[in-house]
């Protein structure tokens, strides 16, 4: 039984008189798990396990960990089977073996799913004639937080060990060992003593829930049941034959479900920065949505008798869904795992901390923990908050202060009122021309959404009734002939066809992102891609070769996009720059060309700094259209005028002009006129054009297992290889921005193609991201943005690798790419 | 058209110069957007055949760059399998549009003749060319001379 294979675990090292240090060889077999907890909001959990050989240390510090190994990660259940076996060579007495299982993640940080702790001693040694059983280990917790349930299976015995290290194996019969035959494993009593004492399963009465439910306790400490499928909530324990029934009726709508719940995820309004939203913002979007879907029957029925309360850890998150009335400007919540129970912390506007007890409906300042006050504002998040300053002092008469619950309001002593709305928004004299002025896009936002026209006469809901799969046509047919613009403005009722009408709340947000991907798609020819390695969207000057319609279309998309913005939803699709300038009536410059066209705007830079004679330019420029070249005359008989260095300016002008403006003249006309039915267009003028992208598009969310599925590797890396692993694990837990400076770094863009990573370019055309080993580990990392290609060392360690790869990506080592 | 007249006049120019380290150009005549020539290195290990290259310009040229692929299939740090090369002169970050296809052709001839390791394309290739330059000469050579055109008379 002697093992030959690959042996992980403890090198050990020659002492001084050259005895190689006595070990022993383990034989691990991960068989599987049961009765898992779940925690994927939507399905099962992806459960896989990170074994680690670690030190016993007495005097309580951590465990020094001597190595590590991971299971595969099995998909979407509960009770998964690894069936994969490690070698590990332990020193019986100073080692112990962790086991933690892990729910595998795309965006956010694995989920902890419980962990076993085995100390080697006591463990069988294997022998021909002797049956070493596998035995359930219970899962215990991480701290009084986690929430874990089930079991891990494991076959754990010592191998007969023939190699250097037979002392301390075969020779001995030890005590431990003699023990072990002696000692049967006694369950009868139920009761189990951690660590890892193996038990017999079921063991807690209850049967396993069924399928898709969860269980869950509120801020009261009551235990209630979700149904992930059907959305709702209960207080009995569901039944299997319960669960049956609406698995069928679930299983297809939850198919549909799959489809569009990556995309809900890729993008989220910016109502938190970026360093918030890192890890709780990619959770943020999840939760809210799982709220907008448990709470719709509350908020439309009000009957809150029936289903227990929203969890207290589920908060929204987000100012541009929120349909608050007043003026609430909600912040990232913390579900800090060190909080007592039925505590949660919040970030309030002024960026000072506080502290939430649901349990008494109590908020303070004082983080319950240490007993002390949180730091006031200045000291925390003030780079978030600078901006509540540049707004000048208020009126006179007026103060302004913090509510208890973190909001800021103000006092007009004047005439004793309060209000929530900052008083330097309504002042011209601040705000500057009749248009308010403000950096702060919140506040803008707030403004803009009490302004808003409200409908009048007409129908308290709009129906739009659609198939999914013509979801353009028949959105165009129903949308376009819409003559009472108010109708565009009141309650979307959205319907797909064939699927019975539960309005979840989602279905709005979900009916403009199906619509997006189909109206901005290229392939329809109206938007087109700015420019090859470039993934943001411009009008098809060319539109109306492909669709003898395509002004009606613009006007109706100009009118889903106003709808999306009335009633604060998103638009899947990212325009160039000069797109919201022209939308605002702003001029378009040079500069404007940088992020549409950089390789194009270098060259009209080099053409305003240096005499162009040499050139041979007239004033003409040629297009290729259809795989045709075209020549446009810039002005009269341009063709004949050349450009030199006097005109060139002109020519400059003429060029961006023509480019941007005058292609595309009709159709922005018909966009506009279609948005401004439902917003004035007068009204978005208080937003910039960065804050306009906000205000429609929100900010993409980087899919990273879009990412990893369509990433390619060269040298000796595969997909498996230990250091691409780190590699996506660091991807992991980097925040969006990390990763779409990483991706930045890499391919030249932060953007991501609309149908995500398979069709990202290269300067030569289609060009997966590429991972190639090179270097040596004192390298840091590099890239060649015209092939997608990052050239990454063997790192040695995850941490190292990570280490490496923010300082290159960061530009810190003065080596940013090489070409 | 303005690509078009630069173009033909800078074709004409680079016949006229009979460079001998890039010749036998070939442009069709409907369309002058893409050219074919072969490259003549002089450096050995490459100087046992020759190497066909196509030269793509853009409509939009001189405003953006030319696009180089090799042909015929060579052994070198800085090409890769699908015959990419990486050429600086003709990055994004670096074109102008005053730069000559006879400078990116020069640039390119000097890349094939002096590798540049340290911004390979193929590590292994480039490894090899740093730490074994016999070995990486004795597969280059073997590779040259199995897979590359056979060199002009002259």
């Amino acid at each position: 039984m002697a093992h030959t294979g690959r042996v992980v675990g403890y090198v050990p090292q020659p002492s001084y008189d050259g005895q190689i240090e006595p070990t022993k060889l383990l034989r691990l077999r991960v068989i599987g798990g049961s009765g898992l907890a779940k925690k994927d909001i939507f399905g099962a959990s992806d459960p896989y396990v990170k074994i680690e050989l670690v030190n016993v240390t007495t005097n309580g510090s951590d465990d020094d960990v001597v190595d590590c190994v991971l299971t595969k990660t099995k998909k979407k259940t509960l009770n998964p089977r690894w069936d994969e076996e490690f070698v590990f060579r332990v020193k019986p007495a100073e080692h112990k073996l962790l086991l933690e299982v892990f729910d595998e993640n795309r965006l956010t940080r694995d989920d902890f799913l419980g962990l076993v702790e085995l100390p080697l001693i006591n463990l069988p040694r294997e022998a021909e004639s002797r049956q070493i059983p596998h035995r359930h280990y219970r899962l215990q917790p991480r701290s009084t937080r986690s929430r874990v349930k089930g079991h891990l299976q494991l076959y754990v015995a010592y191998i007969v060990d023939d190699g250097a290290s037979s002392s301390g194996a075969s020779g001995e019969q030890t005590p431990e060992e003699a023990a072990w035959e002696v000692v049967s494993i006694d369950n009868s009593s139920g009761h189990e003593e951690s660590p890892a004492q193996p038990v017999l399963v079921p063991n807690d009465g209850q049967s396993p829930l069924p399928d898709g439910w969860e269980e869950r306790q509120d801020a009261n400490g009551r235990t209630y049941y979700v149904n992930h499928n059907a959305r709702t909530t209960q207080w009995d324990r569901p039944t299997s034959s319960q669960a049956n029934n609406e698995q069928e009726r679930f299983q297809r709508m939850e198919s549909a479900q799959n489809e569009f719940r990556n995309e809900f995820r890729r993008r989220f309004h910016i109502s938190v920065d970026d360093n918030e939203v890192s890890r709780a913002g990619d959770n943020s979007a999840i939760l809210q949505r799982i709220q907008e879907s448990q709470n719709t029957g509350v908020q439309q029925s009000s009957s809150t008798a029936t289903s227990p309360a929203t969890p207290t850890t589920i908060i929204n998150n987000s100012s541009v869904t929120n349909n608050a009335p007043k003026p609430q400007t909600p912040t990232p919540t913390g579900v800090d795992e060190t909080l007592p129970r039925g505590w949660t912390s919040q970030v309030a506007p002024n960026g000072r901390v506080f502290f939430i007890d649901h349990i008494n409906k109590q908020t303070t300042w004082i983080d319950p923990r240490s007993g002390m006050p949180s730091s006031p504002p200045n000291q925390r998040h003030t780079n978030n908050w600078r901006h509540e300053d540049e707004l000048g002092p208020l009126p006179e008469g007026w103060e302004q202060r913090v509510h208890t619950d973190g909001r800021i309001f103000f006092i007009d002593h004047k005439n004793r009122t309060t209000t929530w709305e900052d008083p330097r928004l309504l002042n011209p004299a601040i705000a500057g021309k009749a248009i308010p002025y403000s950096r702060d896009y919140k506040q803008k936002y707030e403004f803009f959404k009490n302004r808003l026209p409200k409908p009048a006469n007409v129908p308290n809901k709009f129906d739009i009734k659609v198939k999914r799969n013509n979801i353009l046509e028949d959105s165009f047919a129903i949308i376009s002939q819409v003559s009472r613009v108010d109708l565009l403005r009141t309650k979307l009722w959205i319907e797909f066809e064939g699927e019975v009408g539960l309005d979840y709340g989602g279905v709005a947000r979900e009916f403009f992102f199906l619509l997006s991907k189909e109206m901005f798609n290229p392939y329809y020819g109206l938007f087109e891609y700015s420019a090859t390695d470039n993934y943001t969207l411009q009008i098809n000057p060319y539109s109306g070769m492909c669709n003898e319609e395509h002004l009606r279309y613009f006007k109706f998309i100009g009118r889903v996009a106003g709808m999306a913005v009335y009633h604060g939803k998103l638009l899947d699709a990212f325009f160039i720059r000069p797109f919201y300038k022209m939308m605002l009536s702003k001029s378009i410059e040079l500069k404007d060309m940088e992020s549409v066209d950089s390789e194009y705007y270098n060259s009209l830079l080099w053409i305003q700094e240096n005499d162009p004679a040499d050139l041979d330019l007239t004033f003409s420029v040629d297009e290729e259209s259809f795989g045709r070249t075209s020549s446009h005359n810039l002005k009269e008989n341009g063709g004949d005028i050349p450009v030199t260095n006097e005109n060139k300016n002109e020519y400059i002008e003429l060029v961006i002009n023509w480019r941007f403006v005058q292609r595309i003249h009709n159709q922005m006309e018909a966009f506009r006129d279609g948005f401004n039915d439902v917003v004035p267009v007068s009204h978005i003028k208080i937003f910039d054009e960065n804050e306009l992208e906000l205000l429609m598009c929100g900010i993409v969310s980087i899919d990273v297992k879009d990412w990893r599925a369509n990433t390619v590797y060269k040298g000796e890396y595969h997909p498996n290889h230990i250091v691409i692993q780190w590699f996506w694990r660091v991807v992991l837990s980097f925040t969006n921005e990390m990763r779409a400076r990483l991706l930045q770094f890499v391919t030249g863009t932060s953007r991501v193609p609309m149908n995500g990573f398979k069709e990202l370019y290269g300067s030569n055309g289609p060009q997966l991201f590429t991972i190639e080993m090179w270097g040596e580990t004192k390298n840091y990392p590099r890239s060649h943005t015209c092939f997608n290609r990052l050239d990454l060392p063997p790192y040695q360690s995850y941490h190292e690798l990570r280490e490496k790869l923010i300082k290159a990506i960061e530009g810190t080592v003065g080596f940013a790419g090489v070409d | 058209m303005a690509a078009t007249r630069r173009l033909q006049k800078e074709l004409a120019d680079i016949r006229k110069s009979g460079i001998k380290s890039f010749r036998d150009i070939q442009v069709d005549e409907s369309n002058i957007l893409t050219w074919q020539g072969l490259i003549v290195p002089e450096n050995p290990p490459y100087n046992k055949g020759a190497f066909r290259i196509e030269v793509n310009f853009p409509a939009e040229y001189p405003f953006k760059p030319p696009k180089i692929n090799f042909k015929t299939k060579i052994y070198h740090p800085n090409v890769d399998e699908k015959g990419q090369v990486c050429l600086p002169i003709i990055s994004a970050e670096n074109w102008k549009p005053a730069t000559k296809t006879d400078q990116v052709i020069e640039a390119l001839i000097n890349l094939v003749n002096e590798p540049e390791p340290e911004h390979p394309l193929r590590a292994d290739l480039a490894e090899d060319y740093t730490k074994d330059r016999k070995k990486f000469m004795k597969n280059a050579e073997e590779f040259t001379k199995k897979n590359s055109e056979k060199r002009p008379a002259d």
